[in-house]
Order: C-alpha cells, then sequence, then structure tokens
C-alpha cells in the first residue's frame, strides 16, 4: 500500500438501559465523565490540548471536552453529545481498521467497568443515527494528500480532486454502506436504505460538519507540516461493524487519491447531480439505478466504480501484498454486487442486516419494503412529542380521515396498521442492536460468532492495539512523550496535541510536523534535556503554575 | 454324425448355453447389485442432505432464537428513548 496516514473518528451513540431493557435519558456529557473516570484509573493517559483549534467550531456549534491521549497514540474525547474515539494516525487502511477495533474494545471495558446502576449497562452504538429525532452522528475519516507548491496550484489541485473523487464517493457506499431504515426525507419514502450518512448530505463540498455536510468536506487543518500535506476529512461515510467493509472503505479511497496524485484518472464519469445520485444509490437495493451524466448517458453505481478499479489495477495491482488484497476484496464485492447484492451479506453491513435480521422479519410478516416505507410516511406525520406512534384503538376518525390521502396514494390498508406497527419498531430495535458494541448484546457479535459474518482481524492484535502505537508514525513520538510524563510524575504537566508536544520549562512546545515520522529528534532531545526533574517540583504551587503558563 | 457325436455335441451346446446364461445371470446380478448400491447412495444422500438441512434449520432457529433473546419487549420504547444529540 503507498505510504500516506489514515485515521478515523467516530462518533457513539450513547444511552443507558436498565435491566428490564428500559432505558434511561441521560446526559451524554455525565455518561462520558464515567467513561473518562474509568479510563484514567485503567490507562496511562494525557490531556488533550487543541485550544479550540477548529475555525468552524463556533459557527457549527461544536462543543469539545478535549479528553485524553492514550499510550496507543489515540484520543477520547467527547464531541456535541457523543463520545468520541480518534485512531492514533496509522500507516495503512489495515493498521487504521486494527486501531478503529482497538478503540471499540477500549470501550466496551470501560463501560462494563463504569459501575452503573445494578443490571444496567451502557448502551455503545456505532451507527449514525437515531429513529426518533432524525439526527446524525458521524464517522469521519481522515487521509493525508499531497499539496502542490504555491496556493494557486495548490487550490486548483485540490479543486480537481475534489471533481475527480466524488463519483467514486458517491458510489462506494455499495460495499462500505451500513443500511438504515427509513428516512427523514418526508418526500422520498425509503423502506431500506444502503447508507446511514446518505440523506444527511446535502452539497458536493463544504467546510461545515454540523449545519451543512458535503461530499468532500473542505476543512483545511493539516495537523502537521500545512506547507507540504493537507489532511483530506470525509464526513459522509457510515460507521462500520464490519472490519471488511471498513478495509474496503479505507483501502479503496486510499488508492483513488493514489490515482488523483499520480494523474492517472484521466477524464472520470461526471455526474449530472451527485448529491441526487448520492440518494439514488443508496435507495437502490438492486445496485441497477443508471445515475445520469453531465454529458448525457447514464451509468450505475457498479459501472462507475469499476471504472476506478479498472485504473487502480493498472497503476497498483501486484505492487505489494496489502495493495493485492484490497484490489482483489474491492473486484470481488463488484462481482458478486453484479450477480446478486445479497452475496455482500458476509462481509458489509447493509446486506448483512438485510438478509439477516431484516428480510426475515419481512417475509414473517408478509410484506414489502415498498409498503414498509410507505408506512413509515404514516408514522412519521402521527408521532407525538416523544415519538411515540398512537396505537391503532387510539386513532381518531380525523387522524384516519387526514392520511387517508397517504394510505390511497401507496396503496395500504388501515386493517396493517397494528402489524405495521410493531414491525416498524422491531426493525428499527434489530437495527441500533446490531450496531451495540457490548459482544455480549449486540446483533454483530452474535452474527460473527455464528460465522454469518467475516472475522478479519487476531483479536490478540486488536488487544495489543489497546496499549501499543503504530511503529511507524508520529503516535509513537507521543506515546514516548506520555510514558517520558508518566514515569516522571509529571503527566499533569504535559499537554499532547496531534502535532505538538507542550513539555514543562525549559522545553515548552515541541512540533511533530511529520504524521509520518515515527522518529521526531526534538522531542528526544527534549525529553533528555529535561532529565530526571524531581516529581514534588511540579506538584502543588508549582504545578498550578506550570498549568497556567501552559495556557489551561 | 454318430449318436455319440451327436451327444457331445449337444452336451457342448447345452454347455455353451449354460455359459451364455451364466454370464446373463451375472450380469443382471452386476446391474442389480449397481442399480441397489446407487439406490442406497441416493437415501444416503438425501439423508445426509436432510440431516444437514434440518442441523441448519436447527442452526437457523437457534440464532432467532438468541436474537429474540436479546430483544426487548417493547421495541417502541427501546427505540423512542435512543435518542441522540445531533453530532458531526
Amino acid at each position: 500500500m503507498e505510504h500516506r496516514v489514515y485515521g478515523v473518528e467516530t462518533e457513539y451513540g450513547l444511552s443507558l438501559e436498565t435491566r428490564g431493557q428500559h432505558q434511561l435519558r441521560l446526559d451524554p456529557g455525565m455518561l462520558f465523565s464515567h467513561l473518562e473516570r474509568v479510563l484514567l484509573e485503567r490507562y496511562a493517559t494525557l490531556e488533550g490540548d487543541s485550544f479550540g483549534r477548529s475555525p468552524g467550531a463556533e459557527r457549527d456549534q461544536i462543543q469539545i471536552r478535549e479528553g485524553r491521549f492514550l499510550e496507543s497514540g489515540a484520543r477520547f474525547y467527547y464531541d456535541t453529545g457523543h463520545v468520541e474515539w480518534a485512531t492514533p494516525e496509522a500507516a495503512s487502511p489495515l493498521q487504521a481498521v486494527l486501531y478503529d477495533l482497538a478503540g471499540e474494545r477500549t470501550l466496551v471495558e470501560l463501560a462494563a467497568a463504569a459501575g452503573f446502576p445494578r443490571g444496567s449497562r451502557l448502551l455503545l452504538v456505532k451507527n449514525n443515527v437515531d429513529y426518533v429525532s432524525g439526527t446524525t452522528y458521524g464517522s469521519h475519516e481522515n487521509y493525508q494528500v499531497e499539496r502542490r507548491q504555491g496556493r494557486r496550484d495548490d487550490d486548483a489541485f485540490f479543486a480537481g480532486m475534489t471533481a475527480q473523487l466524488v463519483p467514486f464517493l458517491v458510489t462506494r457506499q455499495i460495499f462500505c454502506g451500513a443500511g438504515k431504515l427509513g428516512s427523514p426525507d418526508l418526500r422520498a419514502p425509503a423502506g431500506y436504505q444502503i447508507s446511514q450518512r446518505a440523506d444527511y448530505i446535502d452539497r458536493i463540498a463544504s467546510s461545515g460538519t454540523r449545519g451543512e455536510r458535503a461530499i468532500v468536506n473542505t476543512r483545511d487543518e493539516s495537523l502537521g507540516d500545512s506547507s507540504r500535506h493537507r489532511r483530506l476529512h470525509l464526513i459522509l461515510g457510515d460507521s462500520n461493524r464490519s472490519p471488511h467493509a471498513a478495509l474496503l472503505k479505507l483501502g479503496s479511497t486510499g488508492l483513488v487519491l493514489r490515482l488523483i496524485e499520480e494523474a492517472v484518472p484521466g477524464k472520470v464519469p461526471e455526474l449530472a447531480d451527485p448529491v441526487a445520485a448520492l440518494r439514488t444509490v443508496s435507495r437502490d437495493l438492486a445496485c441497477t439505478a443508471g445515475l445520469p451524466l453531465r454529458r448525457g448517458g447514464s451509468l450505475t453505481a457498479i459501472e462507475v466504480q469499476r471504472l476506478y478499479l479498472e485504473r487502480a489495477e493498472r497503476l497498483g495491482g501486484g505492487s505489494d501484498a496489502a495493495t493485492g488484497q484490497v484490489l482483489a476484496a474491492w473486484r470481488r464485492a463488484l462481482d458478486d454486487l453484479a450477480c446478486d447484492p445479497t452475496l455482500l451479506a458476509d462481509r458489509v453491513d447493509w446486506a448483512t442486516k438485510l438478509v439477516h435480521l431484516h428480510a426475515p422479519r419481512l417475509a414473517r410478516a408478509q410484506t414489502s419494503w415498498r409498503e414498509v416505507g410507505a408506512w413509515s410516511l404514516v408514522f412519521a406525520r402521527l408521532h407525538r412529542g416523544d415519538g411515540r406512534v398512537p396505537e391503532a384503538r387510539e386513532l381518531t376518525p380525523l387522524q384516519t380521515a387526514r392520511h387517508q390521502f397517504l394510505i390511497d396514494r401507496h396503496r395500504l390498508r388501515w386493517a396493517d396498521y397494528a402489524a405495521q406497527c410493531r414491525l416498524h419498531f422491531e426493525l428499527r430495535e434489530l437495527d441500533l442492536r446490531y450496531h451495540d458494541l457490548d459482544p455480549q448484546h449486540s446483533l454483530f457479535s452474535l452474527l460473527e460468532t455464528a460465522g454469518l459474518v467475516r472475522r478479519e482481524m487476531d483479536p490478540a492484535q486488536v488487544a495489543a492495539a489497546q496499549h501499543q502505537p503504530p511503529e511507524d508514525t508520529r503516535a509513537r513520538a507521543r506515546a514516548e512523550a506520555l510514558r517520558w510524563a508518566h514515569r516522571h510524575g509529571l503527566a499533569g504537566a504535559v499537554l499532547l496535541d496531534w502535532g505538538r508536544v507542550t513539555l514543562p520549562p525549559p522545553a515548552g512546545m515541541v512540533r511533530l510536523d511529520d504524521p509520518l515520522a515515527a522518529a521526531h529528534p526534538d522531542l528526544t532531545r527534549a525529553l533528555t534535556r529535561l532529565g530526571e526533574p524531581a516529581p514534588e517540583a511540579v506538584g502543588g504551587k508549582l504545578g498550578g503554575l506550570l498549568r497556567s503558563w501552559l495556557g489551561r | 454324425m454318430s449318436w455319440s457325436e451327436n451327444l457331445q455335441h449337444q452336451a457342448g451346446g447345452e454347455e455353451r448355453l449354460h455359459g451364455v446364461q451364466e454370464a446373463e445371470r451375472i450380469e443382471l446380478d452386476r446391474r442389480r447389485a449397481a442399480a441397489e448400491l446407487a439406490a442406497a447412495e441416493r437415501r444416503a444422500a438425501q439423508s445426509a442432505l436432510a440431516e444437514e438441512e434440518a442441523a441448519a434449520r436447527e442452526r437457523l432457529q437457534r440464532l432467532d432464537d438468541h436474537i429474540e433473546s436479546l430483544l426487548s419487549r417493547d421495541p417502541q420504547e427501546f427505540v423512542i428513548r435512543f435518542l441522540q444529540t445531533g453530532g458531526q
């Protein structure tokens, strides 16, 4: 695989479930604090320090609690109502997936040890939607990409990169979508969709992450030497439970970026309306819909993907084992999709849920996705403030009269109301429980244990990744600083950020500009010079002075 | 042909006839045995298939039961309480 930094940031859904499987609505910030307390007890960590770095944070009403960096180089923090986990800088897609799984495992451990009232447990849900308010939360991907020298050249290069990436990003969901029920868009009913995020992406390019969300996020925040590299931040992807789907997502995107950097793609098919195409693909479970092109004609999502795959094979085929693995998985996925999309049920979340969880329910209820989607429109119009839908016997004549047009338009029958209402919520519960992280309760874990979903990673490697940083990125330098601080009792006096370490005086701030450098001689020299200060020298008043000097 | 020659010839014919009949009987036996073997194999294959199918059905039923055991009794309550803040 080509050498570039990969990273994943995942926001988790949170809820406390009692023994009777009731859920309590609790302040997510409080739940985060419980997890953070256990993290501090069990792991060596250092405080994060981004100084409100993000320029769009205020506009987007983003509330971040800095959280902690871990010895693995990962970061655990609180972001706008969600526990968030960022992987350390990884040198390959496989490594990024490994550290993402290590994050899942650590969160499960923290939740189990958080001491919630007896019989209750914290639900940590790795998905991107709730089914009540229609809110979304993200799984962001980060890719280190090249810069061109000179502002004008670089802007032009990035604009070209965006244009070449968009058709790929719009269509890649067919092999890495996480699957979702319904749609918040009441004009376009959907029974089941391939992507969780497609409904929330409303433009081609933008720097926003909350008020507006784009196919390509243009926020230029390199977290390193910005003159040499850009950090491409993608927010349109879904959170995957399947490591295979996550690997395909990161691996294929990395290869397409390489095509662009090496000027290989040539002309890509220009979609007439990429945002509309994103939604069309998400609603097309057969993967056969034609996507209109700007210059006329149309291509299916599979055909668009084959164009990129064939170029990637010409460029990277046989270059190394990791690249070969991604290319083979990409080709197999497209071949299987062309034959029968349900063949992906053993490795891609949307197909896994469709085949093993949802389709059997539909068969039992003798209904179809068309009917389920149409009924979801009726329920969306009938629900009360708390999200509850009235039972059949509670429906008033006025309510039935008001919604008769929907019943007629979609050829439904009021006689099916009770059964469809039950099914509507059963499917959503199945869906949420698939994404539950806890292996004792997760439906994904159950399917994996039953051998119905591929197990890609060695659990021993995942366990090791909870504590060891990647050997070949700057995460290793952060781990060096963290270990030094703990060894010398200075954990309260050292702050970490992705691209810098702030040490006690006289060392001060040391930059870690190159995310692909495991060795940072400036940091090693600074730590050596600081030597072995007496721990008491930085406690008490001096510790307080240090912290104020550091700007905390 | 003398009487004794005629008798010898007739005996030879009977012997040949007997040989042919014996060969036919062996062939018939072989065919019958092959058919019985094929039928037994078919029965065994069908039985193995049926056993395999039954085992697969049982596995799916166990999986289904396990899934049911992890679900709440009130799916509507579960879903509406999983209310999240909009994130990034």
